[in-house]
């Protein structure tokens, strides 16, 4: 191998190829896995999430408060602990707050946000935000030394490793996302049920899963929609992994004017109706390249009152038939691939229903026992104080130049007024 | 000015090994991971000889927490008989002569690998302390050495009904600058050994952490090679063409398997030396290949009579093939000395590969026509690719330059003192042009990520313009058009980000360098800026660091020399840096056997023991432990035993301030477990070299506590960093051109990595892992490696 000639007498040091290759890879891909693409089993957020919500709270965004604007709210993320581009943090932000994304929003927005036939949200200059009910319950007790806190990108602030998240966020929300080497899709679930099965695992540690899925009884979707039979998601609970077939509701109409329609009132998770990519145009083109030629018809007629797709059949169409079609052709009918990956102690891990359950409870439980301690610490040194001045005013009586004083009052608990003793202006004692 | 003489007595001759540690680069090749883990395959490489002659059955190799070694083969041991003209036992020459060794001529080994080996003297020459122990004639016979000189003769220790060698040393530190050993490394390496030493079992146990064990043993030989090559791809045919051949010189043997990508990787052996630069029996592989499938493809009728024959890189695209031949006094040519002389073993070569290739073809016809089909596509995409060339050419020549706009050149031309910095876009960008100096530095910046040239079919790739941008620059063309008189730039500087989406375009880049203009980083000409990743300043200097080791370096030379550490029991002394290093040393081991203890029984029985300082006290089985539990030195908890039974010991644990209560249950066999036992060995070394936690350390006029032995440390750079203000860059954006200029780009100050490829096996298969498009090798590699990450970004 002919060496180059160094230009000057700064170092060149050797480092083979497949050396460099492994560790530039493997740090690019380490931090894409823990620290953007994967929830954390115990709050159920990436770490983007967990700091728009935190810096929301820290910015007072409570949901009594009146909204901010969202690019103060993007700009704050950014410059004190999400060094990445405005407009990604702000698309986090918008699919915090829509219905059809989120089963159980946690930002509450003002403005446009964008709608299932995927049209994008308002600019955020003016767009305004603040946090929902439920998410501060996600941050509930972050005061009380329950987490542990990291300093942020450059060290001028801290941040919370995780939220207290007082509800199950991983399942109620869901999480979907494509890291290197691996990827997670989670679907939102019901709140009553899964409190239900955890209580009901609080109570025998050892159930396992086939009682678990008689509280939760599969994934519960902000759009609606049926889910084809059982088996893929008792896998799915079982092993971390399964295929969950997921079918717009449709119901048959008689149109006035004799035709018959399929209408569609609710569409499967993160399918879009409108646009370019949405559905309808799906079927339009199904019926021009005369796959379904029985359809005479497809009209959008979705308003405030709801979703309403209405497929309007040719004369002598079988409506059950075209109905098949229709879901075999098009993502009215698609798969759900149910993948539950999230991260365990900063690890990647595939995780059965009672496992995710299970890790959220020891969190769970190491969240309360660090409040009460904190709570415990702060009452005694409270405690500690009161005991203080106890013993001062008992063994010693209030020493004469304190009585004098106008701020005695902070020494003797019971007083309630500035100045006590002989010299109060008004003699009192 | 007068007359310096210079007579003999100005001549000095090192005698025995002095000149191996005066020069270890000669001898070792480097001083660095290269030269530690030559080390290691000296001492292989013989086990390895008297495999090859038939002799030896096993070889194992351990990797011990204090970065010692063992190597143990089951040979036939090194003789102890004395040699007469050295008055001394072969063994002890073998260890303490150069150049000693049992291939040079005689019947000590037919056929061997170990000509360019120097031989286990410089191991011995180079390590703090070497023993060697030979079980021979049914006896055990032991030599111990220091630093090349015996510390004790050879002495017979005892009897042995087996035969073999065992070799353990610990590398000098003086000499090598860090000693980490790197599991990849080696078992890339060792499993390379297994394979082109057919039925060999080769074992790597690693003690450092967890307790890992490597085993490679392969009766398929360098079919088996082929297969692991081709594992994460998808394979053309299924099976492996293997064939052999041999003349009274030598053998040839030949495995070969076609798989789906778009790369070729033939890589050739004489004797289990890596030939990485090819020579007589690469040669005679490439035209027979050729001319085989030709034939093939032409009576058959694959190839149709006015159709141009395939060409060599048609038919090696998508090849996965091992060649490995052996022979006696080979010759080795080339720049390194691993090139193939030996005109007579290409006849040999092709030879073989024409007549049993063709025969494996007649026999698999449907796999024959798919290696066909495969070679015959990847024609038609070369002229395809050909085309889309020229057409590029063609419009770059209506531009008014032909040079990308975004090429900030520089005003010479001589290509050997010029250099190109490929910068990653927009942050950079223009720092870089501020900081260059524009006479011989150019940069260009690249926006985005780079298109990943593994995953795309070249086409694709060629469509891209920041590749054509790239390769416009550099001047070369690329695949066959490569042509390395053109290249306008000696050193090619890749300069991205330090973080993580910057090592990732890093990694884009160099996949594109090594499998368009491999040439170029065969030679040398790539290279990696280093920027700076903290700048403080210490004693009125402004310093840079770029390695994290290198910035705690600083730290403890510069202040926390000055700390002072109190101990438990009001003991106070300095930290100063030799006691530091000594400190850092054995922290580095204690943590080692504690994450062992956590591998091997769980987080909570080894949280316990090192927490409330069970490994203190002498307690060896469950039976102490009550005993035990009462002596230890309070820590703010109450610890009592609740019971003990026959799987382990049930313990109760409060924190006395908030009351809060926990169970922890030990078992029976991590007391009296080895890895335990030595945990509190390294903690009693701990204690005398820095006393016994809880500490208090103080600098300056700032104190802080710490718990344990690893928050001592951290404390201690904590507070050596107090007022100091270090500043750390993730970004070329976050310095001043100026800062930028002295420390990363300036040849008098700057810091520049070199990007050597030593084993191409080991390169491709890298490539085809981390940027292919399987993704389960990806995924385990990373579930393999995810402990050694230190630091994450965010």
């Amino acid at each position: 191998m002919a060496t180059v000639e160094p230009l000057g007498p700064g170092r060149i040091e050797p480092r083979e190829l497949e050396q460099e290759m492994r560790s530039s890879f493997l740090d690019y891909a380490m931090s894409v896995i823990v620290a953007r693409a994967l929830p954390d089993v115990r709050d159920g957020l990436k770490p983007v999430h967990r700091r728009v919500l935190y810096a929301m709270h820290e910015a007072g965004l409570q949901p009594n408060r009146s909204r901010l604007k969202c690019a103060r709210v993007v700009g704050d993320v950014m410059g004190s602990y999400h060094p990445h581009g405005d407009q990604a943090i702000y698309d986090t932000l918008v699919r915090l707050a829509q219905p059809f994304s989120m089963r159980y929003p946690l930002v509450d927005g003002q403005g446009n946000f964008g709608n299932i036939d995927g049209y994008p949200a308002a600019a955020m200059r003016y767009t305004e935000c603040r946090l929902t009910r439920l998410a501060t319950e996600m941050l509930r007790d972050i005061d009380a030394d329950t987490v542990d806190f990291k300093p942020n990108y450059d060290e001028s602030r801290r941040e919370p490793e995780v939220l207290p998240a007082r509800l199950p966020n991983l399942l109620l929300n869901g999480s979907a996302g494509i890291a290197v080497g691996m990827a997670t899709n989670i679907p939102p679930h019901n709140l009553g049920e899964v409190v239900d099965a955890l209580v009901a695992l609080i109570d025998e540690p050892t159930i396992d899963v086939d009682r678990l899925t008689k509280h939760i009884k599969g994934p519960d979707f902000p759009t609606g929609a049926i889910v084809l039979g059982r088996e893929g998601i008792r896998e799915a609970y079982r092993s971390g992994r399964g295929r969950i077939v997921m079918r717009a509701r449709t119901h048959i109409e008689e149109l006035r004017g004799g035709r018959t329609a399929i209408v569609v009132s609710e569409l499967p998770y993160g399918v879009k109706k409108g646009g370019d990519e949405g559905v309808i145009k799906k079927i339009a083109d199904l019926v021009n390249d005369k796959v379904i030629p029985e359809v005479h018809d497809v009209k959008d007629l979705s308003d405030k009152s709801g979703m309403r797709i209405q497929i309007e059949l040719k004369r002598d169409a079988i409506p059950q038939v075209v109905q098949n079609k229709v879901f075999k052709h098009t993502s009215l009918q698609t798969t759900f691939g149910y993948n539950a990956v999230a991260l365990v102690d900063g690890v990647p891990r595939t995780l059965p229903l009672r496992d995710l359950l299970q890790h959220y409870l020891d969190f769970q439980r190491e969240v309360v026992t660090r409040r009460s301690k904190f709570e415990l610490r702060k009452a005694e040194a409270r405690a500690h104080v009161l005991q203080g001045y106890l013993t001062a005013l008992d063994t010693a009586g209030l020493p004469h130049r304190a009585r004098q004083s106008r701020r005695c009052h902070l020494a003797d608990p019971r007083v309630s007024r500035p100045g006590c003793g002989a010299h109060r202006p008004d003699g009192d004692v | 000015m007068a007359k310096a003489s210079y007579t003999a007595k100005d001549i000095t001759v090192l005698e025995g090994l002095e000149p191996v540690r005066l020069r270890p680069g000669m001898y070792i090749g480097s001083t660095g991971p290269r030269g530690l883990h030559q080390l290691a395959y000296e001492v292989i490489d013989n086990a390895v000889d008297e495999a090859m002659a038939g002799r030896a059955s096993t070889i194992e190799m351990t990797i011990h927490p204090d970065t010692s070694v063992t190597i143990t083969d089951n040979g036939s041991g090194i003789p102890v008989d004395v040699m007469a003209e050295q008055g001394l036992p072969a063994v002890t020459v073998v260890l303490t002569k150069l150049h000693a060794g049992g291939k040079f001529g005689g019947e000590g080994y037919k056929v061997s690998g170990g000509l360019h080996g120097v031989g286990v003297s410089v191991v011995n020459a180079l390590s703090e302390w070497l023993t060697v122990e030979v079980k021979r004639d049914g006896k055990i016979w032991r030599q111990e050495f220091a630093r090349g000189e015996p510390t004790t003769d050879l002495k017979k220790t005892g009897v042995a009904k087996d035969t073999g060698t065992t070799i353990a040393f610990l590398p000098d530190g003086d000499i090598f600058e860090e000693l980490e050993w790197s599991t990849e490394t080696l078992v890339q390496r060792l499993r390379e050994t297994a394979f082109l030493t057919k039925g060999l079992r080769i074992v790597l146990y690693d003690e450092r952490q967890g307790d890992e064990k490597h085993e490679f043993h392969y009766e398929g030989g360098i079919r088996d090679f082929v297969s692991h090559v081709n594992r994460s791809k998808d394979p053309v045919h299924k099976g492996i063409v293997y064939f052999e051949g041999v003349n009274d010189q030598g053998n040839v043997e030949v495995a070969m398997q076609w798989n789906s990508s778009y790369q070729e990787s033939v890589f050739t052996f004489a004797n289990n030396i890596n030939t990485t630069e090819g020579g007589s029996h690469l040669s005679g592989f490439k035209s027979a290949l050729t001319r085989t499938l030709n034939d093939y493809a032409r009576a058959k009728g694959l190839l149709k009579e006015k159709e141009d024959n395939l060409e060599g890189e048609d038919v090696r695209e998508g090849l996965a093939a091992v060649l490995s031949v052996k022979l006696r006094d080979p010759q080795f040519e080339g720049q390194t000395k691993t090139k193939l002389g030996n005109p007579w073993v290409r006849g040999l070569v092709e030879q073989t590969v024409n007549q049993r290739l063709a025969e494996y073809f007649e026999e698999n016809p449907s796999d024959a026509k798919r290696i066909i089909d495969k070679a015959i596509s990847a024609a038609r995409a070369r002229q395809a690719a050909r085309k889309a060339r020229e057409l590029t050419r063609r419009k770059s020549a209506l531009e008014s330059s032909s040079l990308p706009g975004k090429l900030a050149d520089c005003q010479i031309t001589d290509p050997a003192s010029a250099e190109l910095f490929l910068v990653e876009g927009n942050s950079a960008g223009g720092s870089a042009v501020d900081a260059r100096d524009r006479t011989f530095q150019a940069i260009l910046p690249l926006r985005g990520k780079v298109i990943n040239s593994e995953k795309n079919r070249i086409n694709k790739v060629l469509s891209n313009t920041e590749i054509q941008s790239m390769i416009t620059a550099i001047g070369t063309g690329i695949g066959d058009e490569f042509d390395i008189e053109k290249l306008r730039y000696h050193r090619v500087i890749v300069m991205t980000d330090a973080d993580v989406d910057g090592s990732h375009i890093r990694t884009l880049i160099l996949t594109f360098l090594y499998r368009q203009m491999p040439e170029l980083v065969d030679r040398g000409h790539i290279f990696i800026a280093v920027p700076p990743l903290y700048a403080v300043r210490i004693n009125g200097r402004e310093q840079y660091v770029e390695k994290e080791a290198h910035f705690e370096d600083l730290l403890v030379r510069e202040r926390v020399k000055d700390a002072e550490v109190t101990d438990r029991g009001g003991d106070t002394q300095k930290l100063t840096e030799a006691r530091y290093a000594r400190f850092s040393r054995a922290l580095h081991e204690y943590e080692g056997w504690v994450s062992r203890l956590r591998a091997d029984f769980g987080a909570g029985p080894a949280n316990f023991v090192t927490a409330h300082r069970l490994v203190e006290t002498e307690a060896g089985s469950l039976g102490d432990l009550e005993v035990a539990l009462g002596t230890i030195a309070p820590n703010g908890y109450e610890v009592s035993l609740v019971e003990t039974g026959a799987d382990g010991a049930k313990i109760r644990v409060v924190e006395r301030e908030t009351s809060a209560a926990a169970n922890v249950v030990l078992p029976a066999e991590l007391l009296v477990s080895p890895v335990y036992t030595n945990l509190r060995k390294t903690y009693a070394r701990l204690v005398e070299i820095v006393g016994s936690p809880p500490f208090t350390i103080q600098l300056g006029n700032k104190s802080a506590e710490a718990e344990t032995f690893t928050e001592l440390r951290d404390r201690a750079l904590d507070l050596a960093k107090e007022g100091l203000k270090p500043r750390r860059f993730k970004g070329l954006g976050e310095m001043d051109p100026e800062e930028l200029a002295q420390t990363t780009m300036d040849p008098a100050r700057r810091m520049l990595v070199r990007v050597d490829v030593e084993d191409a096996a080991a390169a491709d298969q890298v490539f085809s892992m981390l940027m292919g498009d399987q993704v389960e090798p990806r995924r385990l590699f990373i579930e393999q490696n995810a402990k050694d990450v230190r630091f994450l970004d965010v």
